[in-house]
């Protein structure tokens, strides 16, 4: 019985090793995992302690979610909802109504299939 | 990459910790597994925040358990050797295979639904909040700016999100297999401390009864892979559950300190862990204030815990959005519409059918054979945790349909596996009950 139960623990550790070699790959991205690739280098453009506001074109059911993985990623930089920061970072998906820019400048800025950001912060 | 280091370190305190059960506590039963588990995620996650709180170098939080490893395993085979420990009582092969199947059931099920970075709040809270504590220069931005970061609750306890910072920080990245690893442990250390917590008692069907139980949950299974860190409070409820039933059973009572160090513990996890805490602590020292050994031992060991958890509330986080909701009339409406009273118990009573139906039907056998569990401390806690969350979703300043649609599943799934594994105790323990004894 000892020997069915070892081979039981071994099964169990290959069936759990096999799972986290899938998570770990990149067919088990999420969109978490995009938007990580997306927003990469973004803090290459701010301090760990800046303010940034969020943006989005987004219908409102996506604010949240999309502003929650932001905030992930940016942190520990502080993602605000409030539209009260001087830079910005706006995320627009590519087939709906863009947001006017023209009173920003743009500091850094990029896209995926799905989604385009620009960090930019007001002219002076 | 610290990664051997903190191999070690885990292996140094989970060793630690069951040799200190063994010799101070005298806990030399299968449940000293469970026990030092438990301990060990809890110290790791205390240390960490402990370490970012006096800006503490992380190697030298590295250090601190590998030196009182070396201690511990210096005194232990000096113990060996004068043969002056008991040994550790190993679990038969039969046993162990019964284990090794459920764990195989619950990994399968926990790998069919498991994803990078989890559910909602396993993301918006837990995994955010762990990102501010990998940055040991700037983890108090989180409450810095807590007004601007209200919305991810920054006022939540921090014992999971210390514990994947932790990690990620020997790792030297952020991965999401780290709260996934520990989502997946904890979710097989409830089944198994409850199979363990029957079995100590010569319980072995009820025990295999449980391992089925969660083996077949998909919905507790599920919660377990969202990574809240629901599943983590259930484990500490029921493991205080499991130590009081120690302490009741004539065990040592140097356990009365680790009663309070879990129950305390529970407040670091979530909010509704200091519900517990209080419900608990309240029962337990009104249960016992003739005996002030008994109520010293406990505080002592709750003492740690909640200094830390008194510390944060007070220093670092903000008010709570449900508790500090600035209302005065309103809260008076609120408490007296009948209709919330209604809709509450129908969300409460809708939800425990759906998911939780078994633990209704165990309640149900208990009351049909008549065993006097209505009047047990188990069962007082219980109840008054219950109405505790009626209270709270009474006064909820949130749309109520949508804060019980958003957490009533949640609030019971704490309360689950303590639940089983006081119902089946109970069940296996009355010789009058003759309706399970049959079954066995």
């Amino acid at each position: 019985m000892r020997r069915v139960a070892v081979l039981v623990i071994l099964y169990l550790c290959w069936i759990t090793f096999k799972n986290y070699k899938k998570l770990d790959s990149e067919h088990a991205a999420t969109e978490l995992d995009t938007m990580n690739v997306l927003l990469a280098g973004v803090e290459n453009y701010i301090s760990p302690h800046s303010n940034i506001a969020f943006q989005t074109n987004t219908p409102a059911g996506r604010h949240g979610v999309l502003y929650f993985k932001s905030a992930l990623i940016l942190a520990p930089a502080v993602l605000q909802l409030e539209s009260n920061a001087d830079t910005i970072l706006l995320l627009e998906e590519h087939q709906l109504p863009e947001i006017p820019k023209e009173q920003y400048e743009t500091i850094s800025a990029g896209d995926n299939q799905h989604l385009k950001y620009t960090l930019m912060r007001l002219k002076r | 990459m610290l990664i051997f280091a903190i191999l070690l370190y885990f292996a140094g305190l989970l060793f630690s910790t069951s040799f200190l059960l063994r010799k101070f506590a005298g806990l030399n039963s299968l449940l000293n597994y469970p026990f030092s588990f438990a301990l060990t995620i809890s110290l790791a996650g205390y240390l960490h925040y402990l370490s970012l709180l006096f800006q503490m170098d992380y190697r030298l939080l590295l250090a601190v358990p590998v030196l009182v490893t070396g201690l511990a395993g210096w005194v232990y085979f000096k113990d060996i050797k004068s043969k002056t420990l008991a040994p550790l009582q190993a679990a038969s092969n039969f046993k162990l295979l019964i284990m090794a199947v459920a764990a195989l059931a619950l990994t399968a099920g926990f790998n069919q639904y498991v994803y990078r970075w989890g559910d909602w709040d396993a993301w918006a809270i837990w995994n955010l909040h762990a990102k501010f504590l990998f940055h040991p220069e700037y983890w108090t931005n989180l409450f810095l700016y807590r007004d601007k970061l209200r919305v991810t609750h920054p006022d939540y306890p921090l014992m999971l999100p210390s514990l994947i910072a932790f990690i990620w920080r020997g790792l030297g990245t952020i991965t999401p297999l780290v709260p996934i690893t520990i989502a997946h442990l904890v979710l097989l250390a409830i089944p198994l401390t409850v199979f363990l917590g029957l079995n100590r008692f010569g319980h072995l069907f009820s025990a295999a009864i449980a391992l089925a139980i969660f083996g077949l949950d998909t919905k507790f299974i599920n919660v377990a892979g969202s990574q809240y860190a629901d599943t983590l409070l259930a484990l500490f409820i029921l493991i205080t559950f499991v130590v009081y039933k120690e302490t009741t059973a004539g065990g040592n009572a140097k356990l009365l300190v680790l009663l309070g160090f879990f129950a305390g513990s529970a407040t670091w996890i979530k909010n509704e862990g200091q519900l517990f805490f209080v419900v608990f602590s309240f029962l337990f020292l009104f249960q016992n204030f003739r005996k002030p050994v008994t109520v010293l031992r406990y505080v002592a060991g709750a003492l740690i815990p909640l200094l830390i958890l008194l510390h944060f509330k007070f220093v670092l986080a903000p008010a709570n959005d449900l508790v500090h909701a600035s209302r005065g009339a309103e809260l008076l409406d609120l408490i007296a519409s009948p209709m919330r009273y209604l809709l509450i118990a129908k969300h409460l009573l809708l939800t425990a059918f759906e998911y939780y139906w078994i633990v209704i039907l165990l309640f149900a056998i208990v009351l049909f054979n008549k065993i006097p569990f209505v009047k047990t401390f188990p069962f007082a806690v219980i109840t008054m945790v219950l109405l505790g969350y009626f209270a709270v979703y009474l006064t909820t300043p949130h749309d109520l349909t949508w804060h019980l649609e958003a957490s009533t599943d949640r609030l019971l799934h704490h309360i689950y596996p303590a639940c089983i594994y006081l119902m089946l105790l109970k069940l296996s323990a009355t010789s009058k009950s003759a309706f399970w004894a049959k079954w066995q």
